[in-house]
């Protein structure tokens, strides 16, 4: 027998035309999620690469003097804070120093952050100038206190993260 | 050279509250504060802490016209060490 050629007729409209369309596609939407996974790693390690640089700076604040001084934050027999409580606002003060570091970084950021801190310095001046506070009152001050606190150390850390 | 003395109820002790802090200043001191003259402000004694609020609120006029390079000298403030030192720190 004699050997045929094979005849190979690449037929218009055929399958493998919308195959090798949807293979495009995919490759182009692999770029784009590479370049954006570029981008976002980038800005990642750069707000990580400035907080760890503000954890340097602040580290003896956020690991020591803050949760300290919050201890101190207690009322007296009389239902009044006690003036201990200026311990943790000259902490907040050197706090807000600190944070001006990013003021020159990223400024809705830090207004976020020191706009925490100012309200915190509110609500303990105001509650220092109470008299006999009673003690469930001064429960939901130790709450507040405590949360607001809590926040701020989250929006820091999670920045670290990265986030 | 002005010199105005703040005066509050006899139960506060301690100054709290943007809103509050600009309420004092336009009822206290804005009829007396004229920008380029030296005006002094009296905080009693029975003032004895101030809170960021207050001072960025109360401050807030002055800041605008003087900036916080050249407040210090044009404002003078006669107040406890606390309070002035509040002051200095939060403007």
């Amino acid at each position: 027998m004699n050997d045929m050629p094979i005849e190979v007729v690449l037929i218009e409209g055929a399958w493998w035309q919308d195959v090798s369309i949807i293979i495009s596609i995919l490759a182009i939407m692999i770029s784009l999620f590479s370049v954006g996974w570029s981008i976002f790693q980038h800005i990642a390690n750069t707000k990580s690469v400035e907080t760890e640089y503000f954890f340097n700076i602040a580290e003896k604040i956020l690991a020591e003097d803050l949760p300290v001084a919050r201890r101190h934050l207690i009322f007296d027999i009389n239902g009044c804070l006690s003036s201990d409580y200026m311990k943790l606002t000259d902490v907040i003060t050197e706090l807000r120093k600190k944070i001006q570091f990013f003021y020159f970084q990223d400024q809705s950021f830090y207004r976020e952050i020191d706009k925490s801190l100012i309200d915190l310095d509110e609500a303990i001046i105001v509650m220092a100038d109470k008299k006999k506070v009673e003690l469930k009152e001064q429960q939901v001050f130790f709450v507040g206190v405590d949360n607001q606190i809590a926040k701020v150390y989250k929006k820091l850390l999670g920045r670290h993260a990265g986030k | 050279m002005t010199t105005v003395t703040l005066s509050f109820k006899s139960t506060i002790s301690r100054l709290a509250g943007n809103q509050y802090g600009r309420q004092v200043y336009e009822e206290q001191v804005s009829s007396y504060f004229k920008p380029n003259q030296p005006l002094v402000i009296v905080f009693p004694d029975q003032i004895i802490d101030v809170a960021t609020s207050f001072v960025q609120g109360f401050f807030k006029a002055m800041i605008d016209v003087y900036g916080k390079e050249n407040f210090f000298s044009n404002i003078e403030i006669v107040a406890c060490e606390r309070v002035k030192q509040r002051i200095e720190d939060n403007l």
